[in-house]
């Protein structure tokens, strides 16, 4: 307390000393009185505050979810209950969350009133700018005296657990996956029209819809027009393959190459997911993370968490994390690479999975639109032009500022 | 608007209410332009800053810190240029910082600034109360509820409010006014009961406080201004004295005045010298031009005095209090105290407070003698005080009997004369019952201005008994101690004579009474007189009481004629002096008051409320005999001549016993070293001086064997010789008697000289006779020469006889008491001596202040004699050598000695040739030191042959005339002081003035 009202501290001083010294000189009977004053206002100040903090008893608990998406709104709501027999004056409830931009991480509430056995509930919200796992609390409460000099600091070590989500965007349209790997119970089976191909059921036509979708054998048995439905079954296995390195993420931030590699990789599993795609994730992020083939929302969530926590901590090429993710990616599959720009040496090393039946869909970031540059556009068409002349296939080119879902479209 | 704004826009508006209250809280006709310029500069500038608020134009950050490097270098010229009197300095400071809060608010919004503007406004708030003739507290509380309303605005700077309002959202502003009234009350409370010694002249400004009116500066020049109020009385009193036209009034208001000036003077004594001051010039008349601005001054002269005592005796308090450790509770509460008795604002007050704080100082943890002069100095103050307050009855009276009309106001003139005469208690008396007539005369207390002003003569009367009972008391006190000197019997004496002072009912002080008595009975005080007058004023303080009380009742409606009755009848009671005739004569008025009852004159309750009275007031009277007897019969034993102090004991016994008169000089001599010696080591040498002359004596007689035989041998002779005598015929009974008388002589020989020459006569006186029988003659010289011998030899030995024995022992026991006593004081002195090292070490040196504690608690702890020696040895070298090292440091401090004033402080200065007169000088220096100076001074004398001073500061008038004297020291030269010399003042002339004012 002395430390954080230093300057209050000294100020009193000074005034209280030299009321003292002048009224002793003058014999003024009010500097004396204005000395006195001080003293006094500091003297009770400190016992309201002692008597303050240690007869209130309070009681804290806080209400959130613990999963939200990057730039959306959290909600809290914080229950204060005071226990004790007297009410409390002047109280301050703060509470502290580590995402938010620097600056907005602490959130005080002024209670003027606390009555005893009585409690308050106050709902705040604090805006997620940054994807990862987070931590909120301690609460603090501080307590005021009524003249505002002091304050007592007290921290409940209550903690609550938020993990950010990165930000996924819409993919309107997405590379046809050309390679399938064999579903596990080994039947043969082949994309026909185009729709879900695991047969669900059977329901009565729909104007507008496609004649071809008629079954006409059931039709005919029905006596009225049926089409049948058909689920997709997770033959399409894909692998997501990308390497958080330290080295060659550029800009700052949220503007950053890996901030949008993490990006693109959350909303391509998400997109991959809402198709019923089973998913494999191979990343480097300081450490090999692998996550095996699987499908559904659970395992979207899974490679979310994973997202949400990856930070740019490689310190090998993209290059060397791929011998070591090679051995991990099927044959027959489709290989969706995120990368920089930067690593487009290692491409053909890739290309060369062509061999055992894997079809590449690089997704490549620009790096150098990260750093101040006046001629963005060219050193898009630059890049390119560069990795279209190594190999030749559909690459997807993501620079600084880019609308994302539109480079799908 | 953001509520950024609006937070800033209500910060701004707290600040600037601030700003204006603290400006106007200065004095108007000095700050006017400065508080018109705060209004519209503020105006200006808040303005400007609040359209600025973003920081569009940012040029102003660079003008606004130029004008206040401009602002710091005119206000620093400006205080050069100065007087540098404290109050322009700060005069002119306050100035600066009004612009530069101005300044500031074009600024305002930048961060902090706001803050600062704030904090310049305390600094004007805390220079206001300089220039303020009265100060202005209703702005001031105004002032302050500003900044509670600025430190709960930050509540909302420090969070954000609470979303939604929930109930009883007052209750926080509530809290903080409640805590803001509660900080005033404590800050109020403080302020009046927590006194400071003030910093005198020269420590931190130089002041300029001759104009600084009634409420300040009452301390550094009080000493100043006493003294020039001195000068002009006394240049007064010369030049009435010089228009007076007998010779003998002007001696005599020459006289009253030196009496009057003399610093030790006691309450009563002031009094008198007054009284009889404006008696001489009051009889001169109107004619007597400056007579009555010369009493106007003298009253002011006492006032001032009276009070500058008030404040010597409560310094003195403080002073004591600084020098000896106590608990801070008892220090703060024995000042507070002594506060509350100078500020006292009425006398029952004063009388309580008096009471607490010698309870206070008796129940404190302070040493014998230390308790004893606080407590006198308590007393002198509350003594003080009470003259204060009489001194103002009088003057309230003064005012009042004028505005009666005629008749009354001679009667009550009268009154009030012989009450101001009055001196003691029968002049009390003889007052008392002019009042009481007074009282009964329907033509005076019928008005209502008449009856007041009789109230105040009563209230005046009761206060002026307690001024001689006062008086009596200290007189009796005093007296006690020159008898006892200091020891438990004086703190014993002191108490009981506290409880007496202080007590409220008459019985209470009887109980306190009689221990007096006792202990005035016991240790030989001869104090009977004193006290028995200290019992007739207690008592008469009592018996008006009850006076008033019967007097109550009578008013009640008892016609004038059984009035008059009763109030004889009372007046008979009062002077009886034997129980039995109380009881008869309370039962004559018992049974006057029942017949007037029976006539139905006086209502039964009234009957009953009489007679309740006058039982009490016999009974008052009986306990005030009984006393009187247990008093007079303590008086019988006084003749008992012994001593209670042990020295004088021990000087008895030395003197009284049949030690040879060599063996007596040298012990009395031992035992006046004794009781001299300054040092415990000191006093232990000799003691073992005493000790061993004393065994030598007694060890002579304890181990000579042969002493009984030889003595009973002695014995045998003698009467053997005294029967032969007597036997003897033919001889005349004048020749028996020269011979028995020879044997007696033979029988007291100091030396073997005279006894040889008293043998030798003796046997001629034998054998010269003729009327001897040869044989018997033979036989008689046989016998003669056998004495001779034996005394021979006893005279040789110097042996003591039993009864010197027992003399020598008895010295041998008050020796040791003598020293005992000795031995106890000086440890005292010693440890108080330790402890006040300690104290003044421990703010220096506190290592050694620490390892002087740990011998010190050592030294309580320890049991054995030796060890404390030691110990006392350690503690002496610590101490020696401390101060041997404050002596080399000493000379430095001589260097750099601040400036002072020197005064020739002379009571009479009218003086006849060939009287000296002892001069005093002091010097007061401008730290308050006051010190007073012997030696060094150089005198001078404008007219040397009238009067001139030597060299130990003697004033030696030589021949009548005037001259001026002054004095030098150290480049300090005093003011002249006026030296009349005139002719000697013959004894009857003192004599005469002595009687006049009732000496």
């Amino acid at each position: 307390m002395l430390k954080t009202f230093r300057l209050k501290w000294f100020l009193l001083g000074f005034f209280f000393i030299s009321n003292l010294l002048i009224g002793l000189k003058t014999t003024r009977e009010f500097f004396f009185f204005f000395a006195y004053f001080l003293l006094s206002a500091v003297v009770i100040s400190l016992l309201w505050l002692l008597l303050t903090y240690f007869s209130v008893y309070l009681q804290l608990s806080r209400k959130m979810i613990s999963r939200v998406t990057e730039d959306d709104i959290l909600d809290v709501s914080t229950q204060i209950f005071n226990d004790s027999f007297l009410p409390v004056f002047n109280l301050v409830l703060e509470d502290n969350f580590s995402c938010p931009q620097p600056n907005r991480e602490k959130k005080r509430f002024f209670l003027g009133y606390l009555g005893a056995k009585s409690s308050r509930e106050i709902q705040y919200n604090y805006l997620c700018s940054q994807r990862g796992e987070y931590r909120t609390g301690p609460l603090v409460v501080y307590f005021f005296d009524p003249l505002n000099l002091f304050f007592f600091k007290r921290s409940f070590q209550i903690y609550s657990k938020v993990i950010v989500y990165p930000k996924i965007f819409r993919i309107e349209k997405f590379p046809p996956l050309t390679r399938s790997v064999l579903p596990w119970f080994g039947i043969e089976t082949a994309r026909s029209s185009g729709d879900e191909d695991e047969f669900y059921g059977v329901r009565e036509y729909k104007e507008g819809e496609s004649v071809k979708k008629i079954h006409w054998i059931s039709s005919a048995r029905k006596n009225k027009l049926i089409v049948k439905q058909f689920q997709l079954q997770s033959f399409f296995g894909t692998t997501i393959v990308f390497n958080l390195e330290k080295e060659k993420n550029l800009g700052q931030g949220k503007e950053s190459v890996a901030e949008y590699i993490i990006k693109i990789a959350a909303s391509v599993a998400h997109y991959l997911t809402e198709r019923g795609v089973s998913i494999e994730l191979l990343a480097h992020i300081g450490e090999m993370v692998h996550l095996p083939f699987n499908k559904g929302q659970e395992h979207l969530e899974d490679i979310l968490k994973v997202l949400a926590v990856a930070q740019a901590e490689s310190r090998i090429s993209l290059r060397e994390a791929f011998e070591e993710f090679a051995r991990y990616i099927p044959n027959n599959s489709s290989l969706i690479v995120v990368m920089s720009d930067q690593d487009y040496a290692d491409l053909p090393r890739m290309v060369s999975l062509y061999s055992r039946g894997v079809s590449l869909i690089p997704l490549i970031v620009v790096a150098d639109t990260f750093l101040p540059v006046f001629d963005k556009v060219k050193i898009i068409r630059q890049t390119k032009i560069k990795i279209s002349n190594l190999v030749n296939m559909q690459a997807k080119f993501f620079s600084q500022g880019d609308n994302l879902s539109e480079v799908f479209i | 608007m953001e509520q950024k704004d609006e937070r800033l826009l209500l910060e701004l508006g707290l600040t600037w209410a601030a700003v204006i209250t603290a400006g106007f809280l200065l004095k108007t006709t000095i700050f006017w332009p400065y508080q018109l310029l705060l209004i519209f500069g503020t105006i200006v500038g808040f303005a400007f800053g609040w359209y600025n608020r973003q920081g569009k134009i940012n040029a102003v950050k660079y003008f606004t810190d130029a004008a206040i490097l401009i602002t710091v270098a005119w206000i620093g010229y400006r205080v050069y240029r100065s007087t540098f009197l404290y109050k322009e300095v700060i005069a002119i400071l306050t100035q600066g910082i009004i612009i530069l809060q101005i300044i500031f608010s074009f600024n305002f919004s930048s961060p902090g600034k706001i803050a600062f503007i704030r904090i310049l406004s305390l600094l004007v708030f805390m220079t206001s109360p300089v220039f303020a003739f009265i100060y202005n507290i209703p702005l001031a509380l105004a002032y302050l509820l500003v900044w509670l309303g600025i430190l709960r605005f930050q509540f909302k700077g420090f969070a954000q409010s609470f979303p939604e309002e929930a109930p009883g959202r007052y209750y926080s502003w509530m809290t903080s006014l409640t805590c803001f009234l509660l900080v005033a009350i404590m800050a109020w409370f403080i302020s009046s009961n927590v006194y400071l010694g003030r910093i005198k002249q020269g420590v931190l400004l130089d002041e300029d406080l001759q104009d600084s009116g009634p409420s300040g500066g009452q301390d550094s020049n009080q000493a100043d201004k006493f003294y020039s109020l001195q000068d002009d009385l006394q240049a007064q009193i010369i030049d009435l004295a010089a228009k007076l036209g007998s010779y003998e009034k002007s001696r005599q208001l020459i006289y009253l005045f030196s009496e009057l000036i003399k610093e030790s003077l006691k309450t009563m004594e002031t009094d008198k010298a007054e009284i009889g001051l404006v008696d001489i010039l009051k009889r001169q008349g109107a004619g007597l031009e400056g007579s009555a601005a010369a009493m106007t001054l003298a009253k002011e002269y006492l006032n001032q005095k009276n009070s500058r005592q008030m404040e010597q005796n409560k310094e003195g308090i403080v002073d004591m209090l600084k020098k000896h450790p106590l608990g801070m509770i008892d220090k703060i509460k024995i000042i507070s105290l002594a506060n509350k008795i100078q500020q006292a604002s009425s006398y029952q007050q004063l009388k309580d407070n008096r009471r607490a704080l010698q309870n206070t100082i008796q129940n404190s943890a302070l040493g014998k003698n230390i308790k004893k002069d606080l407590s006198s100095f308590g007393r002198k103050l509350a003594d003080s005080k009470a003259y204060e307050f009489y001194r103002r009855k009088i003057k309230k009276l003064d005012q009042r009997i004028p505005a009666l009309s005629q008749p009354s106001e001679r009667k009550i003139m009268d009154t009030f004369e012989d009450l101001k005469h009055t001196q003691s208690l029968n002049d009390f008396k003889q007052t008392a019952k002019e009042i009481r007539q007074l009282k009964n005369d329907q033509n005076i207390s019928g008005q209502p201005t008449g009856k007041e002003a009789i109230k105040d003569l009563e209230e005046a009367a009761r206060l002026k008994l307690d001024l001689i009972f006062a008086e009596k008391t200290e007189q009796v006190r005093s007296a006690a101690l020159r008898k006892q000197d200091v020891g438990a019997f004086t703190e014993e004496f002191d108490k009981k004579m506290d409880g007496a002072v202080n007590a409220q009912i008459y019985l209470e002080f009887i109980q306190e009474f009689s221990g007096l008595s006792q202990q005035n009975k016991n240790n030989n005080l001869g104090l009977a007189d004193d006290l028995e007058q200290v019992l007739d004023l207690k008592t008469e303080v009592h018996k008006q009481i009850e006076k008033n009380r019967l007097d109550n009742w009578m008013e009640k409606g008892v016609p004038v004629q059984a009035k008059q009755e009763v109030t004889e009848s009372l007046e008979i009671l009062e002077e009886q002096e034997k129980s039995a005739d109380l009881e008869s004569q309370l039962g004559e008025l018992v049974d006057k008051v029942r017949g007037l009852e029976k006539k139905g004159e006086v209502s039964p309750a009234i009957a009953a409320g009489l007679v309740k009275a006058a039982t009490d007031f016999k009974n008052l009277l009986e306990e005030k005999l009984q006393a009187q007897a247990e008093l007079k019969s303590g008086r019988e034993t006084d003749s008992s001549l012994e001593k209670y102090d042990y020295f004088e004991q021990l000087q008895q016994a030395i003197t009284e016993s049949s030690l040879n008169n060599q063996n007596k000089e040298t012990l009395r001599a031992l035992s006046e070293q004794l009781i001299q010696s300054q040092s415990l080591s000191e006093l232990e040498e000799v003691k073992e001086g005493l000790d061993n002359k004393v065994s030598s004596l007694a060890l002579q007689g304890a181990f000579d064997k042969n002493r009984k035989n030889q003595l009973n041998e002695l014995k045998t002779l003698l009467a053997n010789l005294e029967r032969r005598i007597d036997n003897l015929e033919n001889l005349t009974a004048a020749q028996i008697s020269q011979l028995q008388g020879y044997l007696n002589r033979l029988q007291q020989a100091k030396d073997l000289r005279e006894l040889e020459n008293i043998a030798q006569e003796f046997a001629q006186a034998i054998g010269a006779n003729p009327a001897l029988d040869k044989q018997e003659q033979a036989r008689m010289l046989a016998d003669l020469q056998k004495l001779k011998e034996i005394i021979r030899s006893l005279l040789g030995k110097k042996v003591l006889t039993p009864e010197e024995f027992k003399e020598v022992n008895r010295i041998n026991e008050k020796v040791n008491q003598v020293a005992e006593i000795k031995r106890q004081f000086l440890s005292s002195q010693f440890l108080t001596e330790i402890l006040e090292r300690i104290e003044a070490l421990s703010a220096q040196d506190e290592k050694k202040a620490q390892e002087l504690q740990n011998k010190l608690d050592q030294l309580r702890e320890s049991k054995a004699p030796e060890e404390v020696e030691k110990i006392i040895a350690d503690l002496k070298n610590i101490i020696n050598k401390e101060s041997e090292q404050k002596n080399k440091v000493k000379p430095k401090d001589e260097e750099n000695q601040p400036e002072f004033k020197i005064y020739i402080i002379a009571a009479p200065l009218i003086v006849a040739p060939g009287k000296t007169v002892p001069l005093k000088v002091i010097a007061i220096y401008n730290n308050g030191y006051i010190k007073e100076l012997s030696r060094d001074v150089e005198w001078f004398s404008t007219n040397p042959q009238v009067a001139w001073v030597d060299d130990f500061n003697f004033l030696r008038p030589l021949a009548l005339g005037r001259t001026k004297i002054k004095v030098v020291y150290k480049r300090a030269v005093s003011q002249d002081t006026d030296v009349h010399v005139v002719e000697d003042l013959d004894s009857q002339t003192v004599q005469s003035i002595k009687r006049e004012i009732g000496q």
